[in-house]
């Protein structure tokens, strides 16, 4: 290649000096640049290979954007212990209007109300023309409310998203998942305790409550409430080994879908915030203060002949048996002289201290903002030691009792109650407040009740239940009424290895011919203990006991124990006939209730003799045995 | 090289926002179907109180709560079953030997 008009040499030479220079700067400021492009091309290569090869960390953000969409709604779910829905926030649409952009106020207000029944055309109007930016027509539509809203095509209305709070069972645990207002503020009961965790966790709310529990309790609550005409009922079924509350129930209720329901007498929470004078089932407590302390064993007892005179007031007792008794006996006939007895020996700190273990003394510890500060003497002198120990002058509520009476049938280990459903493989938290033998004592006792005392209508088809009943007065302006009761039952099962407390109690029940006009624990609440037990049990997995005899030794009492001395020759058998033991005060006694004991083993042993003694309870399989051995007889006595 | 790398980044490109587009939908749809999901969960679970299934199970089926009586263990069944056979072989000998004895 030739370079064309290139200058002579002669020429090139002139400009030697000057042009050197020029050419040299020219030089540099090309390698200047080339070098700053170089590092800025490389700068991008670098990158590009960190981006591509090596992954940058934008990237990483992209990707758990898309596994982790945005939460559905702003509240999650609330559901029960296997996962049922019992309160969910669905998305939904809500009309507004903005007045400044409403032409005709009147025609708008005219077609809106034509579609909304429940807006008034005329106060819609007038508000619209007042003015302003902002307005509330109606809130959390329907689907097809919306589309008719949208058709109207009306300038300045408008919907705005939002969320409104279902609850798929009503007011089956009304009580325990509480309510919420119109903008999804938790405003009572569960929704409202937990509502910054339900706000925060998009993570459904897990409950230790079994609606299937649940929805037998209050149904069975119901049906007593309405029989006896009360004013109100609560039940609580507890779970001994963990502290889960499985149902919690109280009535009246009220729909939380309908906030309209939620009024009055129907927002109070009867089994957590309400507190009561217990009555009898506080016996229980007073007996296993006295055996776990050792003032009194269970052979041992006291002198319930006469009524305990103290200052003002005269302990007696309601099923007069007006003898000495055992402890067995003082908890069979309830006895309020032989339970204050028994509480005297305990002692005032001792009975403190021990309704202090029991959980008694302060507020339950459940997840709810209802909770009833239980009712304490504010001085606590010997009448108050008395009075309590048969549940007088003392008021608990209904889970605070079930929690206290878990912890005397599981081996004496108090777990507080909870609603939170307990992980599996997680420690159950727990104190061991009396001891084993005593739990297994109180267990005998609560068994001996239902067996042969009076919470024999407690007792269930296939389940051994324990309990003990109650039956108090209520105080009005500080006098007791007494055709004003609380009437309680608050029993375990099985008796024999508990897993469930279950607690009824009725508010004023009025008694009726059903009852002979008694309204009384073992009347109006064992009844409702017996159904919820037979029907939880198998539903829980629970392994009856058919027929058989009882799983725990039972004290002996009463006669049984008499005739027993009688044949070992202690006492001389014309105490027994002679009615010494049986005093003017059993006619007082109520009309005995009839013994609903489990029914007879379904098989029975069909060995080839004797024959059954009573062909009602023959089953096809004893009828031919049966059959087949007179045919035999009849074939032997003809040779 | 210029002009190849052109025409790839434009497919590329457009390649991207089909798939931009494509993602939109499917994000759109699976929200939707997620609200359709959540709604759903609330009215099965409507649709299954307990007093409902009761109330329908009384009218439509013939079964009743289960009682104590049909819960049990295999144990039981078991010896129930030796039981009926030892019994079985019983009537069976005292059949055959009551046979023999007539004349």
């Amino acid at each position: 290649m030739t370079i064309p008009h290139l200058p002579p040499v002669s020429e090139r030479r002139r400009f030697e000096g000057f042009g050197k220079q020029a050419l040299e700067t020219g030089r540099n400021r090309l390698l200047v640049t080339a070098a700053v492009i170089t590092l800025a091309f490389g700068g991008i290569g670098v990158r590009l290979i960190d981006l591509a090869v090596v992954g940058g960390n934008e990237n990483d953000d992209r990707a758990t954007l898309v596994t982790q969409p945005p939460a559905l709604v702003s509240r999650a779910d609330i559901v029960d212990r296997n996962g049922v829905v019992l309160a969910s926030s669905l998305p939904t649409a809500s009309l507004y209007a903005d007045p400044s952009e409403v032409i005709d106020a009147q025609s708008a207000a005219k077609k809106i109300s034509s579609i909304f029944s429940d807006v008034d055309e005329a106060k819609l109007a007038k508000n619209l023309v007042k003015g302003g930016r902002f307005l509330w027509i109606k809130r959390n539509l329907s689907p097809e409310q919306q589309l008719a809203a949208n058709r109207l095509g009306l300038p300045g209305f408008a919907f705005l998203k939002e969320e409104r709070r279902i609850y798929p069972h009503g007011a089956l645990s009304a009580h325990v998942l509480g309510a919420t207002d119109i903008d999804g503020n938790g405003i009572s009961g569960v929704e409202r305790y937990f509502d910054h965790r339900l706000r925060q966790n998009e993570k459904p709310l897990a409950l230790a409550i079994d609606v299937r529990v649940q929805s037998i309790l209050r149904a069975e609550l119901s049906a007593a409430m309405s029989e006896f005409k009360a004013i109100g009922a609560a039940g609580v079924v507890f779970d001994v080994r963990t502290g889960e509350t499985v149902a919690l129930a109280s009535l009246p209720d009220f729909d939380p879908n309908d906030r309209g329901s939620y009024k009055g007498e129907a927002r109070f929470n009867r089994a957590t915030k309400g507190v009561y004078e217990m009555g009898s089932t506080f016996k229980l407590f007073t007996a296993a203060m006295a055996l776990d302390s050792g003032t009194v064993n269970m052979k041992g007892g006291y002198d319930a002949a006469k009524p305990i005179r103290i200052a003002r007031f005269t302990i007696n007792d309601f099923h007069g048996q007006n003898r000495w008794l055992t402890v067995p006996e003082i908890i069979v006939h309830s006895s309020n002289i032989g339970a204050a007895k028994m509480a005297m020996d305990v002692g005032k700190a001792g009975q403190q201290d021990y309704l202090r273990k029991f959980g008694l003394m302060r507020e339950a510890a459940l997840e709810l903002p209802e909770i009833g500060r239980p009712l304490l003497p504010s001085k606590w002198r010997d009448i108050n030691t008395m009075t309590i120990s048969y549940g007088h002058g003392i008021a608990v509520s209904p889970v605070q009792l079930a929690a206290a009476i878990g912890s005397l049938v599981n081996g004496g280990i108090l777990r507080p109650a909870t609603l939170l459903r307990h992980e599996d493989g997680m420690p159950i938290a727990g104190e061991q407040i009396i001891s084993t033998e005593t739990s297994y004592k109180m267990r005998q006792l609560m068994r001996l009740v239902v067996a042969k005392g009076t919470g024999r209508k407690a007792a269930a088809k296939g389940y051994y239940v324990g309990g003990k009943t109650g039956t108090a007065e209520k105080q009005y302006g500080g006098r007791y009424k007494k055709s004003a009761k609380i009437s309680s039952f608050v029993g375990a099962f099985p008796i024999q290895d508990p897993r469930y407390v279950v607690f009824a109690m009725v508010d004023e029940p009025i008694g009726n011919k059903r009852t002979f006009n008694y309204a009384t624990g073992g009347w109006v609440a064992a009844p409702i203990v017996s159904r919820v037990v037979s029907q939880m049990g198998p539903l829980l997995g629970i392994e009856p006991l058919i027929g058989g005899e009882e799983p725990l030794a039972l004290p002996m009492i009463d006669d049984e124990r008499r005739k027993k001395k009688v044949s070992a020759g202690l006492i001389k058998k014309a105490s027994v006939a002679s009615g010494v033991v049986r005093p003017a005060g059993a006619v007082k006694k109520p009309p005995s209730i009839p013994v609903e004991t489990p029914k007879a083993p379904v098989r029975q042993k069909t060995k080839a003799e004797p024959p059954p003694k009573d062909l009602k309870d023959e089953t096809p399989d004893d009828r031919i045995a049966r059959k087949t051995r007179e045919a035999l007889e009849q074939a032997f006595a003809a040779q | 090289m210029a002009a190849a790398v052109s025409v790839a980044l434009f497919v590329v490109k457009y390649s991207v926002q089909d798939l931009d587009d494509q993602m939109r939908s499917l994000t759109r749809d699976i929200a939707e179907t997620r609200e359709g999901i959540h709604v759903l969960k609330s009215e099965w679970s409507h649709l299954n109180q307990p007093e409902r299934l009761r109330h329908l199970a009384g009218k439509y089926l013939e079964v009743g709560p289960l009682d104590a009586e049909r819960v049990g263990s295999a144990d039981r069944i078991l010896d129930g079953l030796a039981e009926r056979k030892e019994q079985e072989v019983v009537d069976a000998e005292a059949v055959s030997s009551a046979g023999k004895a007539k004349p």
